[in-house]
């Protein structure tokens, strides 16, 4: 069963980091900039897309053209160096937590009663078929490190005036993407959509930020939803039911005694 | 009778729910069918278990907390019938306190219900305690575990998740900076079976660490393990040494350790390589009951002195993931297949196929079959 349990952490571990580089993405979404250049619209999304800290509950639907399955987590990030992630839903998984402390990652399984210390090698892991690579996450993170940004004639998307800042790698920046394009609303300040292209230029996955809202009281995208080009029917959905922003939490919240008591 | 009575007071926790009470109830209900067969198949036995668990637990405000894990299996067929003792190993409860109770037991049906998990703790700033009966997981590998000194367990015992819990007393302390101290006490109703041992855990360079130091039955222990990795791979280790206690000049002490590498690719295949030394080992190897036999120690968690495991693990899709490993051990020669697949039909609903099968050289050098079980599994989960 160990076995299968050790299945399983692979699973959600994979999962995690995918939510993790969801969150980011979302928050990404909060970029702002007046006028300024392009790296400076990205470092100041970078900045903002974390908070200080953040608590939240999210929903993440993972769609196939044959089925469909959804889960709930509870979200707690501080900075860039500290998550916390527990599934709430479904019932099979509800409790499973995973917990990062900077490049550390462990899972904590309530079934086994068992704290389990992942291997790096997992954090660059695809996980569940789905559309999120754990690439995305640590890149996204490090935009402005690893690329060179510049910023191309407005576009628009969904009615929305939008910044186009077009990104590509540095030298010897290691990077799975050979281009990345975002789309960034003028008036809020939201990555509305992205575009991830492969190194022959062909895109591979588009994000698209499906529902604006005022939630946690910024105005931030709390849906989106990520598609693989190369594979029609096959989408992630991802809602913020709730995010409560800059919340004092204690470094030590974000440890693995803690991670065996949160609810 | 006494089953009844901590029945009750497990159910008497839901009665003083105030405003800061938290109630947590789940479970699942499994049917486990198994056809076991050696070489000959015209003597397949087939059994079906019907396995129900219900977990309940309760909080009061921020300090009290109460855990109860109820099991209830239903065992039919052939192997009731024809495995000696059948009835009487797992009508059995072997802890401190008796929580288990057959309600039937007919020459081809078992019904027995036991608390594996029955425990009242109390939260307090940097801790908690925890008397009754609990699982204190000190294991750090996936497959064998010589710090596990509390709960050992056979990891070819796959429909047994959760794993035995432990009428024990425990307390422990988390400090800053990750690091923390358990100590645990387990009573026996004989000198020479009490458990207890104290383990300080720490994280450094990356890893965590643990030490450990008590007393195992008839033997003083001293352990360490760690978690951490090498490069992208992780790296995971233990280490217990037992000395027995009476006439330590005459008797020689002996060592577990087990170690293994894991690995995820970025095409969703995972691998682990470990392996384990039990020196206490009878490295003789009689019949396959000594691996599926459910009475092993952390001084000899197999029958083989050395052995090798190796596990492959593909998520094909969210919803099916297939598991592949090979046991050998080399001075008994013997080799196991497990083949594991499982696949998701609906939120919470699984179906699981797992195959165990069991080969070793017999006395004209070739190997031959020592038993197969092929396992389908239906489990809902609540």
């Amino acid at each position: 069963m160990e076995k299968n349990s050790q299945a399983n952490t692979i699973n959600e571990m994979k999962l995690f980091k995918s939510i993790i580089n969801t969150i980011f993405f979302c928050l990404s979404c909060l970029l702002v900039g007046f006028g300024q250049t392009s790296d400076e619209i990205i470092k100041k999304s970078e900045d903002n897309m974390r908070g200080k800290t953040l608590r939240g509950t999210m929903n993440i639907k993972t769609i196939r053209p044959t089925w469909s399955r959804e889960m709930s987590v509870n979200i707690w990030l501080k900075g860039n160096d500290y998550a916390m992630i527990l599934v709430k839903s479904p019932d099979r998984d509800k409790g499973i937590t995973y917990l990062r402390r900077k490049k550390e990652l462990w899972n904590w399984m309530p079934i086994l009663e068992k704290t389990i210390k992942l291997p790096p090698s997992m954090m660059s892991q695809a996980w569940m078929g789905t559309d999120f690579s754990n690439d995305y996450l640590v890149k996204e993170s490090s935009l402005t490190t690893d690329f060179e940004s510049v910023l191309q004639k407005d576009s628009t998307v969904d009615s929305r005036v939008c910044w186009k800042v077009v990104l590509t790698p540095k030298e010897n920046a290691a990077v799975v993407w050979g281009k990345v394009v975002l789309f960034i609303d003028k008036t809020d300040y939201l990555q509305l959509r992205n575009e991830y292209y492969d190194e022959d230029g062909s895109v591979l996955n588009v994000a698209h930020a499906t529902e604006i809202q005022k939630m946690g009281g910024r105005t931030i995208v709390t849906s989106l939803e990520m598609k693989l080009t190369e594979k029609a029917g096959n989408k992630t959905i991802i809602t913020y039911q709730s995010i409560v922003f800059d919340e004092m939490i204690d470094d030590n919240f974000f440890s693995t005694a803690n991670m065996k008591q949160i609810k | 009778m006494r089953f009844a009575t901590l029945f009750c007071f497990g159910l008497s926790g839901t009665m003083f729910g105030q405003d800061s009470t938290r109630i947590d109830f789940s479970g699942y209900v499994k049917n486990l069918q198994t056809l076991s067969f050696t070489d000959n198949v015209d003597s397949i036995l087939l059994t079906n278990l019907i396995h129900n668990r219900i977990n309940f637990s309760l909080q009061k405000g921020k300090h009290f907390f109460f855990n109860a894990g109820l099991r209830n299996l239903i065992f039919t067929g052939d192997q009731v019938k024809y495995t000696p003792r059948f009835n009487k190993t797992l009508s059995h409860d072997n802890g401190y306190l008796d929580l288990t109770n057959g309600w039937a037991q007919t020459n081809s049906l078992l019904f027995v219900s036991t608390f594996d998990r029955l425990n009242i703790g109390w939260n307090f700033k940097n801790g908690s305690v925890q008397v009754g009966r609990q699982r204190i997981n000190w294991g750090i590998n996936p497959f064998w575990n010589p710090n596990d000194i509390f709960n050992t367990f056979n990891f070819l015992n796959f429909d047994y998740t959760e794993r035995p819990g432990i009428d024990a007393a425990r307390v422990s302390f988390n400090f800053k900076s990750q690091s923390n101290l358990e100590i645990a006490i387990a009573p026996a109703k004989n000198d020479s079976s009490i458990i207890g041992a104290i383990k300080y855990g720490f994280n450094k360079w990356g890893y965590d660490f643990q030490l450990l130091a008590g007393n195992y039955r008839t033997d003083i222990v001293g352990g360490f393990g760690f978690a951490g990795n090498i490069k992208e791979a992780g790296w995971k280790s233990e280490v217990t040494y037992f000395q027995p206690r009476k006439n330590n000049y005459e008797s020689t002490g002996s060592i577990s350790v087990s170690s293994g590498i894991d690995y995820g690719f970025r095409n969703g295949w995972y691998l682990n390589g470990s392996f384990l030394y039990n020196s206490a080992a009878s490295n003789q190897l009689y019949a396959i009951a000594q691996l599926t036999s459910f009475q092993i120690t952390p001084k000899t968690l197999m029958p083989s002195r050395l052995n090798f495991l190796v596990q492959a693990v593909k998520t094909f899709t969210p919803l099916f993931i297939g598991n592949f490993s090979i046991l050998y051990s080399p001075k008994v020669n013997l080799l196991a297949i497990l083949p594991y697949l499982s696949y998701s039909i609906r939120e919470n609903w699984d179906l699981d196929l797992v195959i165990q099968s069991f080969f070793a050289k017999n006395a004209n050098g070739d190997f031959s079959t020592l038993g197969n079980s092929v396992n389908l599994r239906l489990k809902w989960s609540f």
